[in-house]
């Protein structure tokens, strides 16, 4: 039921990796999840085990009719409650304005899509442009995503400020669910320094969950496969820790539909 | 015997027109723009390209793939034969 945007300006702080671990969880408890490709590098397309589409966002985005996204869903490796809208290289064709009500095309297409699952994640390219105006309009949550760094915590900024703008006009509804801190070595002063600034700056929106490296993430993903089905003392640990980051967002959303 | 028809059925999803195409791929210049400097004494480096012999190709395609192509041509400010020319230049470059 909840859309959540997973998203930040800045490129390869694991956006992708996020959300193919919050559908990692999606997937061990048996949750019907949809993911949204929306970054036309279709990382997370690939890391679904997902090859060679038949339709992509692209296809969609390019109709926009209401509901037509239903037609280009398709399962994914993982298992058939786990679904994806793929992503392809052309999809870059759409990061433009494509004219009046252009933020609004990919809701339109989904209509009621969303209410099939009981999760759908959208997974944003690092940008600005019409793909993140597109997945931040359709969305009910934003989950921002940064690294312990200078130029991802610019980064992280930067999408707080996109959120900002699109509830001021296409969504009012949205809001920030967390800010995820992701591939991070506190051993690392720096690091330390980075993660206070944060949390200083942000409060209790950054997540109390820091997400460590650990090489079980790129190995599950190559081997297009959920986080929890590779069997590593590393990959128990980050499966884990997107379970806390699962349930950090999922009550608040249930709450605000109770509310709504 | 009477046919079974689903009313307001919606034409189903297709492929966009521009999904064989490469984004870096540029907007197709309007020949004009070339050939304009040719012949000029100091800037014959923008010489029209030597000219192709041109074929007739007769396909039949799907109407609304006709219209996605037309709609996809004027957002180019290209023709449709030039834009088809440029979808199947790149697909044989790959």
């Amino acid at each position: 039921m909840p859309t959540i945007a997973v998203l930040s300006m800045k490129g390869g702080v694991g956006k992708s990796t996020i959300t193919l671990g919050l559908a990692s969880v999606a997937w061990e408890r048996g949750h019907r999840a949809l993911i949204v490709d929306l970054d036309p590098q279709a990382n997370a397309t690939m890391g679904l085990d997902v090859l060679a589409p038949v339709f992509t966002t692209n296809d969609v985005l390019a109709d926009a009719r209401p509901g037509i996204a239903v037609d280009a869903v398709m399962g994914t490796g993982w298992a058939p409650h786990i679904k994806v809208l793929a992503a392809e290289r052309a999809l870059e064709h759409r990061n433009i304005n494509e004219g009046r009500h252009s933020a609004l095309r990919l809701r339109a297409s989904f209509a009621s899509l969303p209410r099939s699952y009981d999760l759908v994640l959208i997974d944003c390219p690092p940008s600005l442009g019409e793909l993140t105006r597109n997945a931040l309009s359709a969305a009910d949550l934003a989950v921002v995503v940064t690294e312990p760094g200078y130029f991802a915590l610019h980064g992280a900024a930067q999408a707080l400020e996109a959120v900002e703008i699109i509830r001021g006009t296409t969504n009012p509804g949205l809001r920030v669910a967390t800010i995820v801190i992701n591939r991070a070595r506190p051993h690392l002063a720096e690091q330390q320094v980075r993660i206070n600034e944060l949390r200083e700056a942000y409060g209790s929106l950054v997540s109390p969950t820091v997400l460590p490296e650990r090489t079980s993430v790129p190995q599950a993903q190559g081997a297009g496969i959920p986080i929890h089905a590779w069997h590593s003392p590393g990959a128990r640990e980050i499966s884990e820790l997107f379970e806390d980051i699962y349930d950090e967002i999922l009550p608040a959303v249930n709450l605000n539909a109770r509310n709504g | 015997m009477s046919e079974t028809r689903i009313p307001n059925q919606r034409p189903a999803l297709a492929k966009s027109a521009d999904a064989d195409l490469h984004p870096t791929t540029p907007k197709l210049e309007p020949i004009d723009d070339l050939t304009s400097k040719a012949g000029s004494a100091t800037s014959d480096v923008m010489r029209a390209p030597k000219e192709e012999k041109l074929v007739t190709i007769k396909i039949d395609i799907p109407k609304s793939l006709r219209k996605s192509l037309r709609v996809e041509a004027e957002k180019r400010g290209i023709s449709v034969p030039q834009l088809i020319n440029a979808v199947l230049r790149d697909r044989a470059r790959s």
